[in-house]
């Protein structure tokens, strides 16, 4: 399956929270509980994409589907014209991973 | 409709606590009248930093949609005492523009909360492409706009305010320095950090530091970085950023030695700006160095 992220967001500009939040709920709708199929991403004709959205698209997938499935079966794709986008992607993993700021606030959201 | 005269300030009105509690003053000056034309008067105005014509214009939007004013100014005293609200596009000319534009000016513009391209245009184009600025590496400059645009993302999200935000940016040869200011017309720092965090947010200034800490009112992923990233950035180049937010204005420490952007640290503003306004200072001489 391939999800558009200019499609959703009719943008050329991936750039805030609720930019990544719109990708997460597109992807989400095409799941059940577990992924069981290969979804990528597709940035074409995304000319720029920040960390932010990153985090509230791929970071929320990880927290709720885990690293093991994200890495298996959700794949960015065709970002090659974003600038640093692999940078901006491994930062948004080693987010995730700094887990104690980021859980705090997921604690305090679904109290 | 009648008109009124409304004086815009004294002396300098400097990127600093007097220069915005002037503007504030100017602000309140004008508020106690609706209905009518207010004549902005620069009589005893000797010096206006032109970014904060982005909080200039964020006060006179309020003021036209909450009391129904219009502004007007004399031409011949603007372009003897304030000439800069020309150069930048404040106040719009049709005619002779090469005669009025400054190199020096990086444009006045306000965007709705909903005009993410146009705003990023605007940062790629006219702030971080401005001849004045650095060349920056392809790299540094979409971190800044990356932190620029997170800034913007809470004004979409966080401000509750569907008024435009105002931009300006100036170039000071002397000081070999750029000044930036965004300004927004929402509820300002305190009232969403103090929704999530009431145990250790008392006021606005509480509320300021905790933002530029890097901290985060997102709930459902990390971010909040855009502020502290850009304090990094700007202290550790020897420039600062400066915030003024309900009742509180903090500046970088590190611009002790500066003294339009003083005072450092936390101080009270002794007037309340329903908003935010932020400033950011580019130090050319560093930055080029």
């Amino acid at each position: 399956m391939k999800i558009s992220v200019h499609e959703i967001l009719k943008s050329q500009n991936a750039s805030l929270h609720d930019d990544g939040l719109a990708l997460y709920q597109e992807v989400k709708k095409n799941i059940s509980k577990q992924i069981e199929d290969e979804i990528t991403i597709d940035f074409t004709e995304i000319k720029r994409c920040s960390t932010l959205f990153l985090n509230a698209s791929f970071g929320k997938l990880l927290a709720e589907f885990g690293e093991d499935s994200v890495r298996k079966f959700i794949h960015p794709d065709s970002y090659a014209q974003i600038l640093n986008f692999m940078d901006k992607y491994n930062d948004m993993w080693d987010n995730f991973k700094n887990k104690s700021n980021y859980q705090a606030y997921r604690e305090e959201a679904y109290a | 409709m009648q008109t009124q005269e409304v004086y815009l300030g004294q002396d300098g009105i400097y990127t600093n606590s007097v220069g915005v509690k002037q503007l504030l003053d100017f602000y309140e000056d004008c508020k106690k009248f609706t209905d009518c034309i207010i004549h902005i008067r620069l009589d005893n105005l000797l010096w206006l930093d032109g970014n904060l014509c982005a909080l200039l214009g964020a006060l006179m939007f309020r003021l036209t949609h909450d009391n129904n004013l219009k502004f007007g100014m004399d031409a011949a005293e603007v372009t003897k005492k304030c000439s800069v609200l020309f150069h930048n596009d404040f106040l719009k000319i049709e005619q002779d523009i090469d005669l009025y534009k400054k190199k020096s000016s990086i444009p006045f513009k306000g965007f709705y909360p909903k005009q993410k391209d146009e705003f990023t245009d605007y940062l790629d184009n006219e702030l971080l492409s401005h001849k004045a600025m650095p060349k920056f590496s392809p790299e540094i400059k979409e971190k800044l706009i990356d932190d620029l645009i997170e800034i913007y993302g809470n004004i979409d999200k966080h401000a509750e305010t569907e008024s435009p935000f105002f931009v300006c940016g100036q170039h000071f040869p002397k000081q070999e320095i750029i000044r930036f200011t965004i300004c927004d017309l929402g509820v300002g720092f305190y009232k969403k950090i103090k929704q999530i965090k009431p145990d250790i947010i008392a006021n606005s200034g509480d509320a300021i530091l905790w933002a530029v800490d890097g901290n985060s009112t997102k709930p459902d992923a990390p971010g909040g970085k855009g502020l502290k990233n850009l304090h990094e950035y700007l202290s550790g180049n020897k420039g600062g950023i400066q915030i003024f937010s309900g009742d509180a204005n903090w500046c970088s420490k590190e611009m002790a030695q500066n003294i339009t952007m003083k005072p450092q640290g936390i101080s009270q503003l002794k007037k309340i700006f329903a908003g935010s306004s932020i400033s950011l200072e580019f130090n050319k001489k560093v930055l080029l160095s």
